[in-house]
């Protein structure tokens, strides 16, 4: 009974395998969170340019915008906003480097670190997204009164 | 041959499956709230309609129409992408929670494979950002 019950345990605890497919899917998750962390970077780097140069207001004009929306990028606001897309994009990064690396190397260990990098991810993501809808929606209400 | 599969397979440890339950959760979470504000959103239009344009009081009448509808076709557009975003997340979270569940590799794969399809739209998402980003620098 006791042989049963341990085998069956035993079963139970190593039944969960990744084979070649489910390889292949986190393999190409990872590929593509990679591609999002890149071109994230470069867009913050476009953002510290954009703040750093702002267009003069007379370009604003030109184009026909009134200049009450010329809020322009404050060079504060873009670091802000930096600093937080790096730090999100780090728990990315980590993600996609591990699971690829776990791949490569069978290495379960980093898979696990791997997946909690995307689950802190995902977790700052929930939070931050709330929080910018609740801001966006407060700002609406106003505009709209 | 059946008897080497293990050996070429990558086995889940219990901290593994624990660590993609809570990442479920977390996706599941986040599709959950994505949806709603949404939803919410397609709402807030619906009320406001006639608000938004006396918003737009600034231009002509049928100009602030026309602004008003572009706005809300814009609107449409981006919810539909994030909405379908936001369906194979939280297929793939409930997918591999049940997976791990279930013991059930396949379903784990399909999970995986909803993630990838996800990842996949925001990648090119963020390649076209970052496209009109730099359109925008010149």
């Amino acid at each position: 009974m006791n042989e049963h019950s341990s085998g069956t345990n035993e079963k139970f605890m190593e039944e969960l395998h990744l084979d070649e497919t489910g390889k292949m899917h986190l393999r190409s998750v990872a590929s593509w969170a990679m591609v999002i962390v890149v071109t994230s970077v470069i867009g913050y780097l476009v953002s510290i340019f954009q703040a750093l140069n702002p267009p003069a207001a007379d370009e604003y004009a030109a184009e026909g915008f009134d200049k009450v929306l010329n809020y322009g990028n404050s060079i504060g606001g873009t670091i802000f906003y930096v600093m937080i897309g790096l730090l999100v994009n780090y728990f990315l990064y980590r993600f996609a480097a591990r699971s690829k690396s776990s791949i490569d190397g069978i290495d379960s260990v980093s898979l696990n670190s791997g997946v909690r990098s995307l689950k802190i991810y995902f977790a700052i993501t929930s939070i931050l997204m709330i929080l910018a809808f609740l801001l966006i929606l407060f700002t609406m209400t106003i505009f709209i009164r | 041959m059946e008897g080497n599969k293990p050996l070429f397979d990558f086995r889940i440890d219990e901290e593994g499956k624990e660590e993609l339950t809570e990442l479920a959760r977390w996706t599941k979470f986040q599709s959950i709230a994505v949806l709603t504000m949404i939803v919410l959103v397609i709402l807030f239009f619906l009320f406001a309609w006639n608000r938004l344009g006396a918003a737009f009081s600034t231009v002509d009448g049928d100009e602030a129409r026309s602004l008003v509808l572009i706005l809300a076709v814009i609107v449409l557009v981006i919810g539909t992408v994030i909405g379908l975003m936001m369906y194979f997340l939280l297929r793939s979270s409930n997918r591999i929670r049940t997976a791990i569940q279930m013991q059930d590799r396949q379903l784990l794969n399909k999970g995986l494979n909803d993630l990838r399809i996800y990842f996949a739209i925001f990648g090119v998402i963020s390649i076209l950002a970052l496209f009109s980003n730099l359109i925008s620098l010149l």
